[in-house]
């Protein structure tokens, strides 16, 4: 079973009671009955003595605080079960206070109290059935809880109608639903009950077991306190139980010493116990937390053992999908994980696709919070790491260009000054020394014809190479213009295709990117591709200024070769892009597209 | 022109060369008396071509020359072994003589 982190959802709430909603008012109900029941404890005189009064309170105050807590940790239907045994516990226990009184309230209680003492096996056995999650965990324990709850109704309006009360002194306030059986039928009937709840009580106890034997690492750190204080309790029952035998009377009737022994330990370390279990747990989204801030800061490595610590689960593995198969954190190739007894596999999606696999301890699944927790923390850590990583890329090609850049613009200077030392120059001075020698014989006419050809030469150089440097053409008419003389300066090799109407006019930087790049492609093409015909076509669409240049040369060209990858600066430092098509044979296509708003 | 300069002045032009190597090669053929080298050469330095110059059995006298003032090779100049040096714009033949001597 795959689950999807993004997609895990808590239940939507049922009705007008969601569980938060009913814990919330379970638990106000709890206070109050527990100060009713402080009032006439303090009001009524009874036979019991003040301590067990005190031990009761805290009794029912410490799994009141357990739902609190649980409720507090984002467990509101466990939190339900824990309150509903608090309520039971407040409501039950002055029933067996022996009121010395008739008055109605002392009775209510005593009656309700009747009603209500059997069915704390039954609840607290749900709790520990449905603990950590509020849900049982399968059919085997649904069975044992319905049961369990029938019998404990069952027993409910038998104990109601046949007990006045568990103290049952004469002068005691009395049960109002009271009627008289035969103590032999009574006796008969609660003892095939207490069969059934002692059978039932070792199903539960082998329905533990089990799944203590089955749960991950992760979960097992979960049971383990409340399982191990319902051992402990079972084990001093069962030694209760064998003296009781011993002295041949139940446990219930030792020694009063005894009993309240038994009972202080088991009524305040269970709960306890269940308590330190729900607040550990709720130390793993502090975790989660805390692993997001060290992870960003300090550029967290190892997430896999990060996530491992932070939700307590040594066997969770974090795999990252790429290609057909997936690889661990150190980029080794692993197989697709999958779930088995005690572990399942969480999918943790982005919009573009699937960014890892969290395999992890089954009881992580009870916690949907949690868990989209650690995928949203595992999301914003891979995210920031492919960021960053994409960042420092794209600042080395930065780099990379600039200093391309830098190069290419000496390499100009460079040859700039060679173009004008062995052009321009060595003509005026050809006419220097033509002056030079027409000062000696003022009448040669061959100097004179020769020093004006070296005049025409040096003009035409010079002018070539001002083109060359930024077409005067290019400022004053636009691209197409300084195109077609692009075009027109190589003959019949290049043709030009323009849109029907005029290009417009761009910002300079773009014309100029765009006009040399088109006059690098056209060199490559002649000079390189050795091509018999170069097209150059351009045209606008959408704020895109786009340039075509193919060829029927040779074909091959290298994509890292300068004149393509000075294109390509030229274009990024426009925001252009620069296509590449090239085939041995067929010829080359460069389409340049330059964004122009 | 350079050749109608020389000319002018009464010099024998004997052979041209417009790159390192054909000026070696030919100055190996011809063993002219005189070269005047211009120092920017198309494959290689004016400097390096006299030093090779030098080398050949009948060494000619060298004079280097370049539109750079001091050739753009500054106080490198005295190490290499010419009889002199002229920039483009000064070649007149009244300085040729007086370096030729």
């Amino acid at each position: 079973m795959t689950s999807r982190a993004t997609a895990v959802r808590l239940p939507a709430p049922a009705g007008r009671w969601p569980p938060e909603r009913a814990s919330t008012w379970l638990a106000a109900v709890t206070v109050v009955v527990l100060l009713v029941d402080a009032w006439v404890v303090l009001t009524v005189p009874h036979r019991s003595p003040t301590r067990s009064f005190v031990r009761e309170v805290l009794f029912a105050s410490s799994w009141l605080a357990v739902g609190v807590v649980a409720l507090r940790v984002g467990r509101p239907v466990l939190a339900r079960l824990v309150l509903t045994l608090a309520l039971v516990f407040a409501a039950n226990f002055p029933g067996s206070f022996g009121f010395y009184s008739d008055d109605v309230l002392p009775r209510l209680m005593v009656t309700a109290s009747a009603f209500l003492v059997p069915l704390q096996a039954p609840v607290a056995g749900h709790v520990l059935l449905a603990y950590p999650t509020g849900r049982l965990p399968g059919a085997g324990a649904r069975r044992l809880v319905r049961l369990g709850y029938a019998v404990g109704l069952t027993e409910s309006l038998w104990w109601g109608f046949t007990h006045a009360s568990i103290s049952a002194c004469d002068a005691c306030a009395e049960s109002y639903s009271l009627v008289g059986v035969p103590a032999a039928l009574n006796t008969g009937v609660s003892g095939a009950i207490g069969l059934l709840w002692a059978v039932l009580a070792v199903a539960v106890l082998l329905q533990l077991g089990l799944r203590f034997r089955r749960a991950g690492h992760r979960q097992r750190r979960l049971l383990v306190l409340p399982y191990a204080s319902i051992a402990v309790l079972v084990a001093m029952y069962g030694v209760l139980s064998l003296v009781g035998a011993s002295e041949g009377t139940s446990a219930w009737a030792l020694s009063v010493q005894v009993v309240i022994t038994f009972q202080v330990v088991a009524m305040l370390g269970v709960p306890l116990c269940f308590l330190v279990g729900l607040l550990h747990e709720r130390l793993s989204y502090r975790r989660i937390g805390e692993l997001v801030v060290t992870s960003t800061a300090a550029g967290e490595t190892d997430l896999e053992h990060s996530l491992s610590v932070a939700l307590g689960d040594p066997q969770l593995r974090l795999v990252f999908p790429l290609g057909d198969g997936f690889v661990d954190g150190a980029g080794h190739r692993v197989p697709r994980p999958e779930p088995d007894d005690s572990t399942t596999v969480t999918a943790v999606d982005t919009p573009t696709g699937t960014l890892a696999l969290i395999r992890h301890d089954r009881s992580l699944s009870d916690e949907p919070e949690l868990l989209t927790a650690a995928g949203s923390a595992t999301r914003l850590i891979v995210e920031n790491e492919r960021l960053q990583a994409e960042v420092r890329s794209q600042l080395a090609e930065v780099r990379a260009s600039r200093a391309r850049i830098v190069t290419a613009t000496n390499e100009a200077r460079v040859r700039l000054e060679r173009d004008l030392h062995d052009g321009a120059q060595q003509r005026l001075l050809a006419i220097g020394i033509a002056l030079q020698l027409l000062r000696r014989q003022p009448d040669d006419p061959a100097l004179l014809d020769a020093a004006e050809e070296e005049l025409a030469g040096a003009l035409g150089e010079l002018r070539d190479l001002a083109s060359g440097i930024h077409p005067a053409v290019l400022t004053d008419s636009g691209l197409g213009a300084a195109l077609d003389a692009l075009a027109r300066r190589h003959g019949r090799r290049v043709v030009l295709r323009l849109p029907s109407g005029p290009l417009g006019r761009h910002p300079a930087p773009v014309e100029a990117a765009a006009y040399f790049c088109a006059a690098e492609a056209v060199t490559n093409a002649l000079k390189h591709a050795a091509a018999a015909l170069v097209t150059v076509s351009a045209r606008e669409r959408d704020g895109i200024l786009s340039l075509v240049v193919s060829d029927d040369g040779h074909g091959g060209a290298d994509p890292g070769g300068g004149g393509l990858v000075g294109i390509r600066d030229r274009l990024a430092a426009v925001d252009g892009s620069l296509r590449l098509e090239t085939a041995p044979g067929v010829g080359t296509t460069l389409t340049m597209e330059l964004p122009c708003v | 022109m350079a050749r109608l300069l020389l000319q002018s002045g009464g010099y024998d032009v004997v052979g041209e060369a417009g790159s390192a190597a054909e000026a070696i090669a030919s100055a190996r053929a011809l063993e002219p008396e005189l070269v005047l080298l211009d120092v920017l050469l198309p494959d290689g330095n004016g400097a390096e071509v006299a030093t090779d110059l030098a080398a050949l059995p009948h060494p000619p006298g060298v004079v280097l020359t370049s539109s750079h003032r001091q050739g753009g090779m500054g106080s490198r100049l005295s190490t290499v072994p010419v009889l002199g040096f002229v920039a483009k714009d000064d070649l007149t033949v009244a300085r040729l003589d007086e370096l030729f001597g």
